[in-house]
């Protein structure tokens, strides 16, 4: 099962609901003031961390939210992890080996680890876990990408050998998400899994005052070193408005926001230090290539060709992004234009396309837009909405609030979306679910294309670096050639760092495990 | 019980509304009700022209070249965050407003009238069912009920204007349903029910015309508030629907850019202020020409 919204994972976050915001506007304001702020980094005392959302599940293999996933992921520790930039790196795994097939792998894992309440950490922990998660009773988030995993070995404490049906590549990419995490097996025999968080990770669960803040303490026992803050708060300021406030009034030491507006207003300021990092997720304009006129792949590339992918950014997120294609990770970095027939806003070229394609007068199109979950919805819709315009495609915005909008999405009820897909390092864990055949995904894409399906198998069946370059090259122009949605711009996540707060490094994954290392 | 006119004692006196000839007249001899009168002439205008188009820039039109340019000649009030005219946007905003305004301030003082006359003159369970049901509508916060209206029939200005009639509704209720309690038990009123004269006629020839003064002061006051309620719903995301302008999406646009583009708040903040306070001093104005004591003040 794959999460139930168009991204990784979801932010809960007011904005356009705004009756909450005018009240929440005066909870923050609230939780601003100096009763709430006798915090500092350094010596010891509570670090706080302000988001406009609370976690809303303690269990890791079901997590969604994304501030479910940045919690628990300090609580709990994975196989492996990956680097900022996207390489595999050791966890609770200390080495690893491919078999020639492709089909075994064997993990050699740490030893003298223990979880967070005492007991020993061995490989019937990863066996009851893994396990766990491909039990469709579970209804775990990333079962989809291990669903390769036929059997799971653990031939003595320190050894798990993963039997897969067939060779997956992504494998261990899936194998660092928050949702593939380690359980104690105790728990998961004791059902006690979600009810009291207990892991391995740098931070032990304290406490979890719903709606308001997430309480973790520093864990002395970390096989990484114990991190040097001890105690470390999660708390919910629903505006991101405030949270500057709060910043600018040094009540926080860390300020996790997404708007570019807020971040504009940020400016500088002696208290802390605003921190661009581009996500790996990506705004786009999705097309349902199964109705009407865009069932037509020259409809549909004359659309991707009308806009203007860098007019987007600039207009609805004031310049703050990068211009994208279809694959975000780093790692696979290919020409965001290669397999277009034109260039990217030019409006004669599309037209004329569109002219071919038997659509001189144009058409009309309703797109669904979010309020709330994300600031540059809206913008984004209305300044696609003129480009289109230029073209003789009439752009009707419908705007929804998240629910309906997840629920139109999800049963592909949309001509177009504006949507703010999540990313990752693994351009198979990107496009899989939409793009192969059986894909969670699959209706909401739009569009199937055996094509496509082949790629991104081909992909992800081969571990050889430089065949996977090949083939995720080729998936990309594919996917623009097909033009199923146009890929418009990764945006920035803003951190606001507090002056006195040392070794912090956001990531592209939006996880915070840095924090580890932060003082 | 009885449908027929209860008979009450009389209140005091309703002051008669003056002749139609001479309220205009009367509303530019006031000095507020000549500034309002002057100012929202005026801002109609300015609304008409946008409306209809005719002003130098499209309102609608992208220009992200322009993006967020200072007032020049070229655009008077600048541009906002797509290089759209905030001058263009702001008399169709005016004119969004004003249409709602309008719209909702009629339904409300149609069907509050028709309520609160009806509470006034007939009594009895009538009016224990109309008050009661005022009452429960005057117990939710005006915001709040707007609020659940538009949350309930989804955005767009006809809805806006739904959640804004439902507010003020009970307000000209409780307006005309006192001076029709005053005027129902006049000497008048009881000559006509005698000479037999149809209810209808009595209610529509002389009740309402009677109860007219304090419910046409309502109206312009009403007007003001209407034009802040959308305004604030519009700035909540709950209002008029992008890309139409509307001076509350305005000023909820430019809180990311006031920092570094005044005239993106300025501008559509003024017109708000302006409108609020011309309809108030016209309702000033108002007040006093329909005063039959005014002319005899010294």
């Amino acid at each position: 099962m794959t999460p139930p919204t168009p991204r990784g994972g979801v932010r809960f976050r007011t904005g356009a609901v705004a009756l909450t915001a005018t009240v929440t506007v005066a909870a923050g304001l609230a939780a601003c003031s100096p009763s709430g702020s006798q915090n500092s980094s350094s010596g010891g005392s509570t670090f706080v961390v302000a988001r406009t959302g609370d976690i809303d599940k303690l269990d890791p293999h079901l997590a969604t939210a994304f501030q479910t996933q940045q919690t628990l992921g300090l609580v709990y520790s994975t196989l492996v992890k990956t680097s900022p930039t996207g390489q595999i790196q050791p966890d609770l795994a200390t080495k690893w080996t491919t078999s020639s097939d492709g089909k075994t792998l064997d993990f050699t894992l740490r030893s003298g680890v223990t979880w967070q309440d005492g007991s020993p950490f061995t490989s019937k922990d990863v066996k009851a876990s893994i396990e766990r998660i491909l039990d469709q009773k579970t209804g775990a988030v990333s079962r989809s990408n291990l669903v390769a995993i036929k059997k799971v070995d653990a031939p003595d404490d320190t050894s798990v050998v993963l039997h897969l049906s067939q060779p997956s590549a992504s494998l261990l990419y899936s194998l660092t998400t928050v949702n593939s995490s380690i359980e104690s097996a105790k728990d998961i025999s004791a059902g006690t899994v979600g009810k009291k968080p207990n892991g391995t990770g740098a931070f032990a669960w304290n406490a979890w005052n719903p709606g308001q803040q997430v309480v973790l303490t520093g864990n002395a026992k970390y096989f990484g070193g114990a991190p040097k803050i001890k105690k470390l708060e999660f708390r919910v300021i629903p505006d991101e408005s405030s949270i500057l406030s709060g910043m600018k009034a040094s009540a926080f030491q860390l300020g996790l926001i997404s708007d570019p507006g807020v971040a504009r207003q940020a400016g500088k300021a002696d208290a802390y230090s605003l921190v661009k990092q581009p996500a790996l997720a990506y705004h786009v304009l999705m097309l349902n290539g199964r109705k009407g006129p865009l069932k037509n792949q020259q409809v549909r590339q004359a659309i991707s060709c009308a806009v203007d992918r860098n007019q987007v950014m600039q207009t609805a997120a004031y310049g703050d992004g990068t211009v994208t294609g279809p694959i975000t990770s780093p790692a696979f970095a290919y020409s965001p234009t290669d397999g277009l027939p034109c260039t990217p806003g030019d409006t004669a070229k599309a037209k004329s396309m569109l002219a071919a394609a038997g659509y001189a007068q144009g058409f009309s199109l309703t797109t669904i837009v979010e309020t709330g979950e994300y600031a540059t919805a809206g913008a984004e819709a209305q300044n696609l909405q003129s480009q289109l315009a230029k073209i003789g495609v009439k752009l009707t915005l419908k705007q929804l609030s998240t629910g309906p909008y997840v629920s139109a999405w999800l049963d592909a009820d949309y001509d177009a979306a504006v949507a703010l897909n999540g990313g990752s390092y693994d351009p198979f864990l990107m496009y899989g679910r939409y793009f192969t055949s059986g894909g969670s995904l699959a209706k909401p894409a739009g569009l199937n294309s055996s094509t496509l399906a082949d790629l991104l198998t081909q992909g992800n069946a081969t571990s050889d670096d430089g065949k996977r370059q090949g083939t995720f090259r080729n998936l990309q122009k594919e996917l623009l050639t097909e033009s199923p949605w146009v890929w418009t711009f990764r945006s920035d996540d803003y951190y606001l760092v507090g002056s006195n707060v040392h070794g912090f490094t956001p990531r592209p994954d939006e996880l915070l495990s840095s924090l580890t290392a932060t003082s | 019980m009885s449908v027929l006119p209860t008979v009450a004692e009389p209140m005091g006196s309703v002051p008669a509304a003056p002749g139609r000839s001479s309220l205009l007249a009367r509303i530019w001899r006031d000095r507020n009700g000549r500034i309002g009168l002057t100012v929202i002439v005026l801002l109609a205008v300015i609304a008409v022209l946008g409306a209809l188009g005719v002003l130098p820039h499209d309102p609608i039109a992208q220009h992200p070249a322009a993006r967020l340019q200072g007032p020049s000649s070229r655009y008077w009030f600048g541009t906002d965050q797509f290089g759209r005219d905030i001058a263009a946007r702001a008399a169709v905003g005016i004119w969004t407003s004003l249409r709602v305004a309008v719209v909702s301030v009629a339904a409300a003082a149609v069907i509050g009238s028709v309520l609160g006359i009806s509470a006034g003159f007939f009594g009895g369970w009538v009016d224990q069912i109309v008050s009661r049901f005022i009452d429960i509508l005057f117990a939710f916060p005006a915001i709040l009920l707007a609020l659940a209206v538009v949350s309930a029939l989804g955005n767009g200005w006809q809805n806006t204007a739904i959640a804004i009639a439902v507010v003020y509704t009970p307000i000209f209720t409780r307006v005309s349903r006192g001076p029709t309690l005053t005027v129902g038990g006049a000497e008048y009123i009881k000559a006509q029910r005698v000479l037999g004269t149809p209810l209808p006629r009595i209610l529509l020839r002389h009740v309402l015309p009677n109860v007219s003064a304090p419910i046409v002061v309502q109206v312009t006051l009403a007007l003001s508030w209407a034009i802040l309620t959308e305004s604030a719903l519009s700035f909540l995301g709950l209002g008029t629907r992008p890309p139409t302008p509307s001076l509350g999406l305005m000023v909820s646009d430019a809180r990311n850019t006031v920092a570094t583009a005044w005239w993106t708040l300025t501008f559509p903040a003024l017109a708000i202020v302006i409108a609020v306070i011309t309809l108030n001093l016209l309702g000033d104005g108002l007040r006093s020409a329909l005063d039959p004591r005014r002319d005899s003040r010294p």
